[in-house]
């Protein structure tokens, strides 16, 4: 086997037990091939020293938005943070799952992830329990009915332009799609800064009540305002039939 | 008061399944999340150890980081328990190799059996994070020179430890012939600008 060959599967961890005799023979016979091997170990570890610091500064800046370690005592927002994994891996299945070209439904959930809370910030250790607060915190902890509840209550003394678009997420969530496309309508008609997410919902929900047409004309007028989700809109635009 | 029982738990393994090729597909967002996830757990741990707060903080991220390593260069192939206790056990293991470098031996054989079963394979992972010398501090000049390209390649060959029919696919090369004497070439490059100064 050529040196190359044999340092190349050393350092994939590849070596038989045959080939890492005839590696230790060559280390101690070959001063070529051991200077080479050694100066390739350097390299090695020069790389890893780099891309560890990479990491090692991706975390540091990622710990600036996070509490301080000696804040830290028991884990009472634990149920939250689950909450929100589960969210967030819900995103996930939206790059992981491969659509199905015929089955609608199955386009719609490889499609479907849902909104977080991005508007109300649920502040650990926060003792006001206002109504948009406990509306958020059953929103983001999975429990949409209770969210529906108090959106729609809160809707009454203080109309906030977004509490359509959640309240749409969280309507789509139990699959109640009429009143789901008349949330996002609404939101698209007041003008919220969801409009463009609103469209994307809407159209999955048409898509969800296999309404092809509507999801289409929806799918285009988001790719005509072309500021959320353009591609993921062309791609299943392309794919409905 | 908010409780999470409705979710049931039965869905926490594939989550973790999920999370895990995420990670291994380098999704940022996992690799966020799973952090964060873990981190007051492993503080809470470590502070029983007696080490200081920013010191576990620093211990945390280097386990994170070795965690994250194991499972882009494909030794940790398959999640055989959750991933909280693979990246605590390696938590633990640093601890314990932190204690033992202060020479503090209390407790440290406690920490010993906690680590417990996947003690063996952790113990593999290439953990010491020691600094870089002065001619390794010049290489590693000498390697930010090399073009993208030399980078890309050496990076995945000796950190990702993509085989070189894997960095053919991944930099959409001809031949693992190319990718070979690309290596070559690129090393060549690092060792020649490295000889010229390193007397």
């Amino acid at each position: 086997m050529e040196n190359e060959e044999l340092i190349n599967k050393y350092f994939l961890e590849e070596l038989s037990s045959k080939e890492l005799e005839q590696f230790q023979v060559l280390l101690e016979e070959d001063a070529e091939f051991k200077e080479q091997f050694q100066f390739e170990k350097e390299v090695r570890k020069v790389i890893v020293s780099k891309e560890r610091s990479k990491l090692k500064s991706k975390l540091q800046e990622l710990e600036e938005e996070l509490e301080p370690p000696e804040a830290i005592r028991r884990f009472p927002w634990r149920p939250l943070s689950i909450a929100a994994s589960i969210m967030v891996l819900i995103g996930l299945g939206w790059f992981m799952l491969k659509p199905d070209r015929t089955d609608l439904q199955g386009l719609y959930s490889s499609n479907y992830d849902i909104y977080p809370n991005t508007v109300f910030t649920i502040t650990r250790g926060d003792s006001i329990n206002t109504l948009e607060r406990r509306a958020f915190v059953a929103y983001e902890s999975g429990e949409f009915e209770k969210a529906i509840n108090l959106f729609e209550e809160l809707s009454v003394p203080d109309k906030k332009d977004y509490l359509d678009f959640y309240l749409g997420q969280s309507f789509l969530q139990l699959e109640k799609t009429d009143k789901a496309a008349q949330s996002f309508l609404l939101a698209i008609k007041s003008n919220s800064e969801f409009v463009s997410e609103s469209r994307w919902y809407l159209a999955l929900t048409y898509l969800k009540m296999e309404d092809t047409i509507k999801a289409k004309l929806t799918l285009e007028e988001l790719i005509e305002a072309g500021d959320f989700r353009k591609e993921a809109a062309e791609q299943l635009l392309s794919e409905l039939p | 008061m908010l409780t999470f029982n409705s979710v049931p738990t039965l869905m926490a393994k594939e989550f973790d399944q999920i999370l895990f090729r995420s990670l291994k597909e380098g999704s940022d967002i996992a690799f966020k999340k799973v952090y964060q996830d873990n981190r007051s757990l492993f503080l809470n741990f470590a502070r029983k150890y007696g080490i200081p707060a920013a010191d576990v903080l620093d211990i945390y991220q280097d386990a994170y980081i070795v965690f994250y390593e194991n499972i882009g260069n494909g030794k940790l192939t398959e999640l055989r328990s959750s991933i909280s206790t693979y990246l605590m056990s390696i938590g633990k293991y640093m601890i314990m190799d932190r204690i033992r470098k202060d020479k503090k031996k209390i407790r440290s054989e406690e920490l010993i059996a906690s680590v417990g079963e996947i003690d063996s394979e952790i113990a593999s992972y290439e953990i010491g994070n020691e600094e870089l010398s002065t001619k390794q501090l010049l290489l590693r000049t000498y390697f930010d020179q090399l073009g993208e390209k030399c980078k890309a390649i050496l990076t995945l060959f000796y950190y990702k430890k993509y085989s070189i029919k894997e960095i053919m696919i991944h930099g959409n090369y001809n031949s693992e012939n190319v990718v070979k004497s690309q290596k070559s070439r690129c090393l060549r490059t690092l060792k020649e600008l490295f000889k010229s100064t390193a007397r």
